[in-house]
């Protein structure tokens, strides 16, 4: 049996943010703290405005907190410059977007490759492809963004988070942007993903049924966690 | 550093903006284009002469001498070996017989090896055989004084009657301007001796077949005879000299044409790298850091650089055929156009580093975009990095770079880049002063559509600053030249033609044996004589503080004056209505014993002689020395008084020997032309200046001198409706988005144009205004220091100008917003960046 320091995979610990908005300080975020392990889902639910995505944006590094750490496999990320932060990033950490962010001048495979080939890896196009054909894209890999339906596009954001094999996976609402339907089918792969990686992962949604299926929710109102509760699946998946 | 990844992303990238990206990158290439154009038309010129020198001297070495050559030089020549050709040459009239006025020729008479290098070209060209064998001459028909004569013509010349075999093309020897003033006619030296009175140059050709020290040779001769010695060297020491200042001028207009092609770029690679913003930060998400993702777009910007120079390669190198097309026939020689290594090296170092170094401020804000921009779009200011500061003075670098290939000074160098720097500043500050006060003033505005138009230049994200700063640059850069030409060509047209009446021709009586005979011809001809002058050759022996016995190993400043040959005349009732701009002009001076005080023509006492009332000169008049003192400076034309340029009181010198000077003014071009005919075969020995022709020889060179400038300047223009389109570019999304919010709010076309316009007008106004501000002090600076010459400021250009680029600056906002209106909002609301 190994310990549960072994399995935490990001430690939030007072997690503060604030903005200078004119002469007031805004409080977006205030002390937050959590821990996420391996393997772990996690839905983030809360209104707009509430911190959601500043909490993601500070939890992969892309931004610096007021004070507060966060600590992703081990490593605090106040210690680490930009570029280290980057790096870190390219080796443990996925993002999926709400607006799905692929690079328009890519083509779909050539946006999933990106994340392997910052890190030179030469089986950057085999994993591309493979990834495209999991997210049953296979017969789009030369098409562009604009050539490419909003949920198809997210099936890109898919493929590309997964090809580094996060151990951690960020998405901020990532069928905001998508209706019903859709939603539903890149929900099912985005679990589906995750589960086969084993990937850690962390969700912004609004769609209560999703977070149900995860094993925690956290919710946020006004940047303050108020409520951190396990989900029927968490509960599903201890007694199982 | 930059590895295949590097090159292979940068590539993919510009996928889809690469049309757009070459149509802006032609900016940069016209600017680079133009500085090839002018290093290898240089060096092309430069070459064609030092392999046509013996043509252009059509010998080795020539000896001259307005008398026939005395023995002794005769039997030196002689012992000098290799080939021999000899000319003689003078100025006579000819009469044509296929047209009615008598011309003004330069005869020129030559034995049958002339020239030792070179040819004679004439059309029919069996034409030349019959001139060598004195059957016929060859005339010139350069341009603006022999009309249409054909072959088979006659011409009489004193007296005699020649058919013209042909007409002389070109012959390399002859000096272009010359043949414009006095056409050549070509005979056999054997036709010379039918003629008599005559009075002209002597030559002799030398071309040597063994190496001789041409330079000791020359010495050694002027040493010994009271001749003139003309070697390669002279000629080729003459044309350098020419093209120095040619190269220079086109020069500078070459590096502003560069500097704005440089502004283009970096204005557009800001545009296109805005919209990068956000493939920046998913691409720092995903976890490259700031460096790599900065160094895809650097990648970039080479391979732009290497586009760039290989295009102005090509451009250039076939620009400096068409650039010299207007004054091709001042050429001395054929032009052999031939690629210049070092104008291609320079021409595609240039495309590169200018590129890269234009691009480097755009660049440096890429590492500053935060991967958090990925998730929400970022707002708020950017921090200013430090780094910013260092990339600004690798720019500065650059220019001050770009300057030295182009000037070879690294001292102007290093000035250009500072004024640079200070115009971008005062323009900087400008814009931003503008931008603060349109914060405080645009909304108590009344009307909306001027509030809305004065509001966008200071909403966020403004490109104002940029535009006012490009724009600014390419008024100053354009309008110093336009505005330092003008000063120049002013100076010349008020140098000496201001009289109220401008005489038609001035004739030099040189101790007149007897003046009778010519006034009554002068008279007969119905020629009036406007005014009688005296002259004597005035030069300067010694200025107070300055000796001419330093003059050997002194130079600049201390040699100032001792150049100079002026004429004196004696104060008199026509020298009363000099306008005197200092001290008193004196009339009559009777104490020999006292300084001699003596009134200085401004021009000769500020430019030539720098002397201010007070000094004391030293004059030699003819053999004799005359102390005197400045006693006025005055101003005034030249030309209405003999030429005299210094004003000595009566009492002294009126027993020297002067020359009468007669201006003299016909009733209409003909009889002019038929008197300076006659005059000339009758009083060959009295020098005659034809005004008019002088005149319009002058304006012809400058004509085509100016073409040459036009077409540089063109380079200029265009590079700069480009850069301004450019800057209108960046802020068209933002002009969308409005447009289409307005027009949801109901809005009219009407109404959303205005504010456009407003908003162009302004800016056109605000950048033509700083830049025309900073080209007159520009201007100043530079024909007060560098040119030493008045400046004026020209209204017309500059009211022209200002109008022409608020114009520009209007016609290309609109034409670049135009569509805008008819974007449907929906569309445009939904798609991002
Ligand atoms: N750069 C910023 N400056 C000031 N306030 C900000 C900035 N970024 C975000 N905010 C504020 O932080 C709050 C939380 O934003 P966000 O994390 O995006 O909320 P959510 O994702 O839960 O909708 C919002 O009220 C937003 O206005
Ligand atoms: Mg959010």
């Amino acid at each position: 049996m190994h310990t549960i320091e072994d399995q935490v995979i990001l430690r939030v610990d007072k997690l503060t943010k604030c903005y200078r908005s004119g002469a007031r300080m805004l409080t977006v975020l205030n002390a937050v703290s959590f821990e996420a392990r391996e393997k772990e889902s996690i839905a983030v639910v809360g209104p707009s405005g509430s911190g959601k995505t500043t909490l993601l944006g500070l939890c992969a590094g892309l931004d610096k907190p007021t004070s507060g750490s966060v600590v992703v496999g081990g490593t605090d990320l106040a210690g680490l410059t930009e570029n280290a932060r980057a790096a870190l990033r390219n080796e443990l950490v996925g993002f999926v977007f709400q607006t799905f962010k692929l690079i328009p001048t890519l083509t779909a495979l050539e946006n999933v490759m990106v994340p392997a080939e910052l890190r030179r890896d030469r089986k950057a196009r085999r994993k591309a492809v493979a990834l495209l054909e999991s997210v049953d894209l296979a017969d789009r890999q030369h098409h562009y963004p604009v050539q490419l339906s909003g949920g198809e596009q997210q099936r890109v954001g898919l493929a590309r988070a997964f090809i580094n094999r996060p151990r951690i996976l960020f998405a901020d609402e990532p069928t905001g942007n998508l209706d019903a339907d859709t939603s539903a089918t890149i929900e099912h792969l985005l679990l589906d993903l995750n589960r086969s990686a084993g990937t850690t992962l962390i969700i912004v949604t609004h769609n209560l049924e999703l977070a149900a299926r995860t094993d925690r929710i956290l919710e946020l109102r006004g940047g303050a966690l108020v409520q951190e509760g396990r989900t029927p699946a968490a509960i599903r998946g201890k007694t199982a | 550093m930059l590895d295949r990844w590097t090159w292979q992303m940068a590539w993919r990238d510009s996928k889809g903006s690469r049309r757009r990206l070459l149509l802006f990158l032609s900016a940069m290439v016209v600017g680079v284009a133009a500085l090839v154009a002018i290093l290898s038309f240089g060096h092309s010129l430069e070459r064609s002469i030092d392999e046509d020198a013996g043509s252009l001297l059509g010998a080795d070495l020539r000896i001259s001498s307005s008398r026939a050559f005395s023995p002794a030089l005769e039997s030196m020549i002689d012992s000098l070996g290799g080939v021999q050709a000899r000319r003689v040459s003078f100025v006579a009239s000819a009469q044509f017989s296929a047209q009615q006025p008598v011309q003004t020729v330069r005869v020129r008479a030559m034995d049958a090896g002339f020239p030792l290098y070179g040819r004679i070209i004439a059309s029919p060209p069996e034409a030349e055989e019959k001139m060598r064998a004195g059957q016929g001459v060859l005339v010139a028909q350069s341009g603006i004084s022999v009309a249409r004569v054909q072959p088979g013509d006659s011409v009489t010349i004193k007296g005699r009657r020649f058919e013209v075999a042909g007409i002389l093309i070109g012959a390399r020897v002859e000096n272009a301007v010359e043949m414009l003033y006095q056409p050549p006619v070509y005979m056999a030296l054997a036709d010379l001796d039918t003629l008599d009175g005559r009075v002209g140059t002597y030559e002799v050709f030398l071309r040597f077949d063994r190496e001789v020290d041409t330079a000791a040779l020359q010495s050694a001769i002027e040493e010994a005879h009271d001749v003139g010695v003309r070697t390669l060297a002279d000629v080729k020491e003459d044309w350098d000299f020419l093209l120095e200042g040619l190269e220079a001028f086109l020069g500078l207009i070459g590096f502003f044409a560069l500097i704005l092609g440089g502004l283009g770029v970096g204005s557009v690679l800001q545009v296109y790298l805005k919209e990068r913003k956000d493939t920046v930060a998913v691409l720092r998400c995903v976890g490259a850091s700031s460096g790599r993702a900065t160094r895809i777009y650097l990648a970039q910007s080479i391979g732009m650089g290497v586009l760039v120079g290989l295009a102005a390669c090509a451009v250039g190198t076939l620009g400096q055929v068409i650039m010299p097309l207007g004054i091709n026939d001042l050429l001395p020689v054929d032009m052999h156009y031939r690629v210049a290594p070092e104008g291609l090296f320079a021409g595609f170092g240039l495309g590169v580093g200018a590129t890269v170094v234009f691009s480097l401020v755009p660049l440096s804000g890429l590492g500053a975009i935060p991967p958090l921009a990925a998730l929400r779009s970022a707002y708020g200011r950017q921090r200013f990095r430090k780094s910013r500061l260092a990339v600004y003075a690798l720019v500065g670098l650059g220019i001050g770079l770009c300057a030295w290939v182009q000037v070879g000074h690294i001292g102007v160098a290093i000035l250009y880049a500072l004024a640079m720097g200070v115009a971008f500043g005062i323009l900087s500050l400008t814009a931003w002063a503008f931008i603060r006060m349109l914060r405080a003033v645009a909304p108590r505005i009344r009307t909306y559509t001027w509030r809305q138009g004065l509001a966008n230049m200071h909403r966020p994200n403004n490109q104002t600053l940029l535009m006012v700063v490009a724009l600014g640059l390419g008024t100053v850069m354009i309008m110093t030249v336009v505005l330092v030409e003008g000063a120049i060509v002013e100076k010349f047209a008020n140098l000496n033609f201001e009289a109220e009446e401008i005489p038609d021709a001035v004739l030099f009586l040189v101790d007149a044996e007897k003046p009778e005979d010519i006034t009554s011809m002068i008279a007969a001809h119905d020629i009036r004589i406007l005014q009688t002058d005296i002259l004597m050759p005035v030069s300067v022996d010694s200025i107070y503080g300055r000796s001419r016995m330093s003059d050997e190993d002194s130079t600049g400043s201390d040699r100032i004056g001792f150049d100079w040959v002026g004429g004196a005349t004696f104060a008199d009732h026509r020298t009363d209505s000099v306008l005197v701009e200092e001290g008193t002009l004196v009339r009559e001076w009777q104490d020999s014993t006292q300084v001699a005080p003596v009134a200085i023509h401004a021009y000769a006492a500020r430019e030539a002689l720098q002397v201010a009332v007070g000094d004391t000169l030293l004059l030699r008049v003819l053999d004799r020395q005359v102390l005197t003192r400045v006693g006025s400076i005055y101003a005034g034309p030249v030309l209405g008084r003999g030429m005299a340029t210094m004003i000595l009181p009566q009492g002294i010198l009126e027993s020297l020997p002067h020359t009468r000077v007669l201006s003299l003014k016909a009733a209409d071009p003909q009889s002019l032309a038929v008197f300076h005919g006659a005059f000339m075969d009758q009083f060959p020995d009295y020098p005659i200046i034809n005004v008019p022709l002088v005149l319009r020889v002058v304006q012809e060179v400058f004509r085509r001198l100016n073409y040459m400038h036009r077409f540089m300047s063109l380079f200029s223009v265009i590079t700069g409706i480009l850069v301004l389109a450019g800057a209108v570019m960046v802020s068209r999304r933002a002009r969308i988005e409005q447009a289409v919010l307005l027009k949801t709010l109901g809005a009219s076309k009407r109404q959303v144009l205005s504010i456009m316009c407003v908003e162009f007008l302004f800016l056109g106004l605000l950048a033509t205004g700083t830049g025309l501000g900073l080209a007159m002090v520009a201007a100043w600076v530079l024909t007060g220091f560098q040119l030493e010459i008045a400046f004026i400021v020209p209204k017309v250009p500059i009211v022209l100008a200002a109008t022409a680029l608020v114009g520009i600056t209007l016609g290309v906002g609109l034409l670049n917003s135009r569509g805008i209106y008819a974007r449907p909002p929906l569309e445009v609301l939904r798609t991002e960046v």
